[in-house]
């Protein structure tokens, strides 16, 4: 029930109006995918096919030969294993510096807390590509170019994730903690066993979107990695597609396998999406 | 005596427990707090301060050349056109991307049945990763071989240079948003649309509103913080544009694409001149922060 | 005014923050005495052939036989989008080699003016090579300033038009008919080039690096890019009329004729790759930029290739071809003893007998890639020719004939910013079905007078 209302739906009018959506909806979802499954069944094509006047959408004949070739061409193998290092420690690192930091704004409330709330909030306002060139600078100067360290260590913290592990935070009932607190629980009890257990929703929420960011970005990793065996999926796309000169039906392959793990991942948190789409709306 | 002295000890307890927590609540924040001043705030005084220098690679940071940049960057017309690129490139995203996701969740939320089946449908495609995606189109408008001329010429229209084509560049740019449908806004829309009540539209119904009516005076008003909350992250975002134009055109072509992140971004790569880039940079944060500000006023004003 | 304070507070501590950072770093752990560390780029990359590898084993050998007192710190070069972006980071970085034969002598001047290139005048001088007339000069002017040198001469090569000669006698042409003027080259181009194939007639460069090609169809249309005036600034003359012909040309070749690929835009390797597959018929690309092993995978050889100057405007005009090279740059941030040892190992690696005649052996025998180019010790350029192996007779006399009216590219100041502000108008000219002469020739001008007011030391009229 919505604009609509089930009463005008038994009139042949509403009955139209309602198949014309369904019909709209299912040409659009199926245009949607078409890029999608192109892509999948390009990655069994051969060069030449994908590069001809007159394309086919299916191969002439089903070969592995593009994914052979690619991953021995490419060290794609090292590259999945850089983006889940590099996904899984910035998401630990972040995760921890977060929750600490909610932790006692929402529950402690340290006399600076306001203060440096703001602090931390204003970094909201500051691009991510306003601070490239000087993040790499200074980490020229600290020798961390070339080192995972210094992607992790840019992104040790982030103040948005902060801001929605707070709010959560703050609806967690006092009482219980102060419960806790006469069973001698110390801080990091609390934390362990009250906080983290209650607040399963948006962990789910900020780990994808820790996991999206890191995964998806590529700019900011390629001047701070610039050796090959650092790189993650997704710089490698970029790198090669800047290079140019790639063959295509490989590049398909790198595409594709870029593609399977966010659609999964998002897929296994589909039930925190709606929620962790829509306060990832608010990062800005 | 002895009372005052229990009270004493009482206070010094308290006192005590007090600094502790307060301390146990500073340690906590540390980690957090040195992270975001040592690789937020320093970085972003680094590169203000940089501005005000001819930047040497070797020996930083260079010679001090006062305004000189600013004024550099001010009369470079170059930087003018990225600018007026990116609120070319902010037009096409209203004109061709930003309807797209508030129409979807419009017609998905009247659906019956299979309302989750289609949110599924229009939300997966959007979880693929941008540059993988825009890597695609990029095949699919090469005018030698890619599917897009293929299209024209099956029906009948002559084939187009599409990215090569300064008219139409902006256009090939935004054209996947318009089949890959913004999904993720889309399922914010949705969201948004459930809060709408629906006693509203039956009262309306019962009052003889027709459906259009209803949209425009009970959907479109509930849902319009939702709608302007996204219109501003978009008016921000087309100011930081660089990433998929970088890998669809590279500012091409004839710079007709080159946004003022991009630019910046070349000068820095190409030329080595970081402090020029950092100006043209520091340029922009301010023009987003002024926008934030100003919208921000205007949606607390309307509340 | 609470909250007036503690911004005050904040950007304050920020402030301290930094200074703190800045001082605590920057300082390097200095090296032994005994030992010198050099890195060099020379590591060969993840798909290096066996053959490269061999080679590299045995450079290395010779290397810690030779050098025993220095330390080698092999590494591999940054794989990025652009040599020069990668080694400017390095440099940045504090992890740039000691030196480098990536840049052309044209970058030169630009990088003396900005101190990124090592001052190696002393050990110039004193050069017995040099003194003995065996190194390469025709780079001197370039690396030279002031009486002080910066660099020394890797190759130099020569470049015009390649063709396919296989692919163009698919489409019936040979050689006794290949074009010589631009309406012969127009007019073949149009008529071989069938996309069904796919057979393209010329590989035409529009991307970013338009204007180095550019420069060698001016100079086809008897015309010039700059002249160096009395004083030693340069007039700008790609905005005169053989300029604007040429300009004119290329749109004609891409719109009126339909010989070029249709993606004018295409990257450079994709270039390549298109002149590797044998789909090109002629491309605007240095002979010694074929690859045997690549061109195996689509059954074609280095035989299959041949050298031709530029077709020209009107035949009077003799037929160009550009020269071009790279020179070695030193680290300027080198102290004194890893300069001498830098310098020393330079010149073993690059101009010693030793090695350029195990570079010869070498060749032969793996049948390594095609190295046409003349070496930094010109005695030796004879013998490194004869080395290539399936390179033939009429090949090299073809490549000798490109040398006849070879000219240099320029090599003035900001030649660099030059190319780079001519890439929109040349792209934009390329792009533009019907535009007329006029259009062309304003574009051009407008490009000359900010490319004027910019840099008015170096650009006069």
């Amino acid at each position: 029930m919505a604009v609509i209302q089930n009463v005008e739906l038994k009139n042949p009018k509403g009955k139209l109006f309602l198949t014309l959506i369904y019909i709209i909806l299912l040409i659009g979802a199926v245009v949607q995918f078409l890029p999608l499954v192109w892509l999948f069944v390009g990655t069994f094509k051969t060069n030449n096919e994908l590069v001809s006047a007159i394309p086919k959408f299916l191969p002439e004949k089903w070969s592995l030969d593009a994914y052979i070739e690619a991953f021995a061409k490419y060290d794609i193998w090292e590259n999945i294993y850089n983006t889940v290092f590099m996904c899984v420690s910035i998401i630990v690192v972040q995760t921890v510096t977060s929750t600490l930091a909610a932790f006692s704004f929402s529950k402690l409330k340290p006399r600076c807390g306001g203060f440096v709330y703001m602090l931390m909030l204003g970094t909201q306002m500051f691009s991510t590509t306003a601070l490239l060139f000087p993040t790499y600078i200074m980490m020229t100067k600290m020798g961390l170019i070339g080192s995972k360290a210094s992607w992790i260590l840019t992104s040790s913290a982030w103040a948005y994730a902060i801001v929605l592990y707070k709010n959560f935070f703050d609806n967690i009932p006092k009482d219980l903690m102060e419960a806790a607190q006469i069973d001698g629980a110390g801080t990091f009890r609390q934390i362990l066993h009250i906080i983290i257990p209650l607040s399963k929703p948006i962990y789910a929420v900020c780990i994808l979107n820790t996991f999206m960011a890191v995964y998806n970005d590529f700019l900011f990793p390629l001047m701070l990695l610039p050796n090959e065996k650092d790189w993650t999926l997704m710089i490698r796309i970029f790198a090669l597609d800047n290079a140019g000169g790639v063959k295509q039906n490989v590049m398909y392959v790198l595409l594709f396998v870029t593609c399977i793990p966010s659609i999964v991942f998002y897929l296994m948190a589909q039930r925190n999406i709606q929620e962790g789409v829509s306060t990832s709306g608010i990062k800005g | 005596m002895k009372h005052s002295i229990e009270r004493n000890n009482k206070i010094k307890a308290t006192g005590s427990h007090a600094f502790r927590k307060e301390m146990i609540a500073v340690l906590l924040l540390l980690p957090a707090l040195v992270s975001i001043l040592l690789f937020k705030y320093f970085p972003m005084l680094l590169g203000f301060f940089e501005t005000f220098f001819q930047m040497n690679i070797i020996r930083l940071p260079g010679k001090f050349i006062g305004f000189d940049n600013y004024i550099r960057a001010l009369t470079d017309s170059q930087f003018l056109g990225a600018f007026f690129h990116n609120v070319k490139a902010f037009c096409y995203s209203l004109i061709m991307n930003f309807w797209v996701p508030i129409l979807l969740a419009m017609l998905i939320d009247e659906v019956r049945g299979g309302k989750t089946a289609f949110r599924l449908a229009y939300f997966i495609p959007a979880c693929a990763p941008m540059i993988a995606m825009t890597v695609l189109w990029k095949y699919f408008w090469q005018p030698d071989y890619g599917l897009a001329n293929y299209l024209m010429t099956t029906i009948g229209i002559s084939e187009q240079m599409w990215l090569n084509d300064p008219r139409l560049v902006y256009f090939c740019i935004h054209f996947p948003g318009l089949v890959i449908g913004g999904g993720m806004n889309m399922v914010i829309y949705l969201a948004a649309l459930q809060d709408v009540p629906r006693e509203l539209y039956e009262a309306a119904f019962v009052d003889g509103v027709g459906v259009f009516n209803r949209i425009r005076y009970i959907t479109l008003p509930c849902i319009k913080s939702t709608i302007v909350l996204l219109l501003s992250l978009s008016l921000i975002n087309a100011f930081n544009l660089m990433e998929n134009i970088m890998v669809l055109t590279g500012g091409g072509p004839a710079n007709s694409t080159q946004t003022m992140l991009l630019y910046a971004y070349q000068q820095a790569t190409n030329s080595m001149d970081y402090s020029y880039a950092m100006t043209m940079a520091t340029i922009i944060f301010a023009i987003t922060m002024t926008l934030t500000v100003v919208f921000n006023r205007i949606t607390r004003e309307k509340e | 005014m609470n909250m007036y304070a503690k911004k005050v507070l904040s950007i304050v501590c920020a402030i301290a923050c930094c200074t703190s950072v800045l001082g605590g770093c920057g300082k390097k752990e200095s090296a032994d005495n005994k030992n010198v560390t050099l890195r060099l780029w020379i590591k060969p990359s993840q798909d290096a052939t066996e053959a490269d590898l061999i080679t590299h084993e045995r450079l290395m050998e010779d290397l810690t036989e030779k050098f025993p007192e220095i330390n080698f710190d092999i590494a591999l070069p940054p794989q990025g989008a652009d040599y020069r972006q990668e080694y400017d980071k390095a440099l940045m970085a504090g992890t740039a080699p000691a030196f480098v034969n990536i840049f052309s002598y044209t970058d030169i001047p630009q990088r003396i003016k900005n101190e990124t290139v090592a001052d190696i005048t002393k050990y110039v001088e004193n050069w017995e090579l040099k003194k003995e007339g065996k190194i390469l000069d025709i780079f001197d002017d370039a690396i030279s300033d002031d009486g002080k040198w910066y660099a020394l001469p890797h190759k130099a090569y020569v470049q015009a038009t390649l063709c396919n000669v296989k692919t163009l006698e698919a489409a019936g042409i040979t050689k006794e008919n290949y074009p010589t003027t631009w309406e012969e080259f127009a007019e073949l181009g149009e008529k071989i080039t069938d996309m069904s194939i796919p057979r393209i007639g010329y590989s035409l460069i529009g991307m970013d690096w338009c204007a180095w090609p550019f420069t060698a169809w001016v100079w086809s249309a008897g015309g010039e890019m700059v002249r160096e005036n009395e004083d030693g600034t340069y007039q700008l003359a790609f905005n005169e009329e053989p300029a604007v012909d040429a300009a004119m040309f290329m749109n004609e070749m891409i719109w009126k004729r339909k010989m070029t690929q249709k993606d004018v835009l295409l990257d450079y390797n994709d270039i390549k790759t298109n002149v590797f597959n044998g789909s090109s018929c002629f491309a605007f690309l240095g002979f010694s930029e074929l690859k045997q092993e690549e061109l195996e995978q689509y059954g074609l050889n280095v035989s299959d290739y041949i050298d031709m100057p530029m077709p020209v405007k009107d035949a009077s005009i003799p037929r160009p071809a550009l020269a071009g090279g790279e020179v070695i740059t030193f680290n300027p941030t080198l102290s004194q003893e890893e300069m001498d040892a830098a310098f020393a190992v330079a010149e073993y690696m690059y101009f010693s007998d030793e090695r350029m005649q195990v570079e010869c052996d070498e060749r032969v025998e793996f049948n390594a890639s095609i190295n046409v180019m003349i070496p930094g010790r010109v005695d030796w350029f004879e013998k490194r020719l004869a080395s290539n192996q399936g390179v033939t007779q009429e090949q090299i006399a073809a490549l000798n004939q490109l040398r006849e009216n070879a000219k240099a590219e320029p090599y003035c100041e900001h030649w660099s910013d030059l190319k780079t502000a001519l890439v929109a108008p040349l792209q934009t000219i390329y792009l533009t079905e019907n535009i007329t002469r006029e259009e062309a020739k304003k574009l051009l001008d407008e490009c000359a007078e900010k490319l004027y007011s910019l840099y008015p030391d170096t650009f006069k009229k």
